[in-house]
């Protein structure tokens, strides 16, 4: 039993966020390449925040302000942002994947080169928000907000964009079904260049 | 001439009529004292993407201009220009507020854009 509870509190500590990381970004709202795995950084006002390139792996973000954040290349692989607001961000080369967004607000944000992967989100909002490269990977936008939003070089197979509003969209070079393509004009989004196989 | 000023006129009901906006608070609430409405408050910004998805795209569907017209009177206010004569405080735009013109009385609220049927639907159902 002992050897047990030695072993997950190893574990733990080895998962877990380094402490002074945490200091820091409280403190200052800069934290870049900083270990914030695990942290419970839930309901925090984190607006302006730089967390260029940190680990955020599991971290708890629900209800989090996280407006005009840098996020530039951080990890957000298994975190909780329900209802989290990342309005006008900066998710660049970031990694979400297995996220928890339920009612999470994406309004403007740089998804440019970023991973999407295994996400289902209620009441998604990502109205003009951007997609340049971006990589997707069993993602689900049905009934989501994404008017104005922006696509470029973007393979659709791995999106459902089911019922998404899409007016005034751009999409552009990207590869989407014909079915999509279909959806697309229909919500009277700009198309150019795409191949709708 | 008369008969094109008729064609004209009823051409411009049939299809080139409005949401009737009031320019200013003031205004659209005495108007829905008087022709006992309740009044609809838009905030917005002129940048504002999800704003003008609703102005552009929702607020063309006859079902919402012919509901609206009928049971509301409909006011925008910008929340950058109107920043000192807003009556309700708000976390986000589009937010829209459903509220008795005789005291103001808040009856609902709706944040962010939505399709015509879900508006229409929710406008509807206000008490």
């Amino acid at each position: 039993m002992k050897i047990i509870l030695i072993i997950t509190l190893a574990f733990s500590f080895l998962f877990s966020y380094n402490d002074a990381d945490l200091k820091k970004l409280l403190e200052t709202n800069i934290c870049q390449e900083c270990d914030l795995s695990n942290a419970n950084l839930s309901s925090k006002n984190l607006e302006n925040a730089d967390l260029t390139s940190s680990n955020l792996i599991g971290a708890d973000l629900e209800n989090t302000n996280l407006l005009k954040s840098n996020l530039w290349g951080v990890n957000l692989t298994n975190a909780n942002l329900t209802n989290a607001n990342v309005r006008a961000s900066n998710l660049s080369g970031a990694e979400l994947i297995n996220i928890k967004c339920d009612n999470v607000i994406f309004k403007g944000v740089d998804f440019s080169n970023a991973i999407l992967e295994n996400m289902k989100c209620d009441n998604l909002s990502i109205w003009s928000a951007r997609f340049l490269d971006t990589s997707f990977e069993n993602v689900d936008f049905t009934n989501a907000g994404a008017a104005y939003s922006s696509f470029y070089g973007v393979d659709f197979s791995g999106l459902n964009i089911t019922d998404a509003i899409f007016w005034n969209a751009k999409v552009s070079s990207s590869t989407l079904s014909k079915q999509q393509c279909e959806h697309l004009k229909r919500e009277e989004a700009i198309l150019k260049d795409n191949e709708c196989e | 001439m008369k008969i094109l000023s008729v064609i004209f006129l009823l051409t411009i009901s049939l299809f080139g009529a409005g949401i009737n906006f009031e320019k200013d608070l003031v205004t659209a609430k005495q108007k829905a004292i008087t022709e006992n409405k309740k009044l609809m408050i838009m905030y917005s910004t002129p940048t504002c993407p999800e704003c003008n998805y609703m102005k552009k795209k929702v607020f063309k569907d006859k079902k919402i201009i012919s509901y609206t017209n009928e049971n509301y009177v409909f006011v925008i206010m910008d929340i950058k220009k109107d920043k000192d004569i807003l009556p309700y405080k708000f976390i986000g735009i589009p937010t829209f507020y459903f509220v008795n013109p005789n005291d103001m009385k808040l009856l609902s609220k709706k944040i962010g854009g939505t399709r015509e049927a879900q508006f229409l639907s929710f406008i509807k159902q206000v008490k």
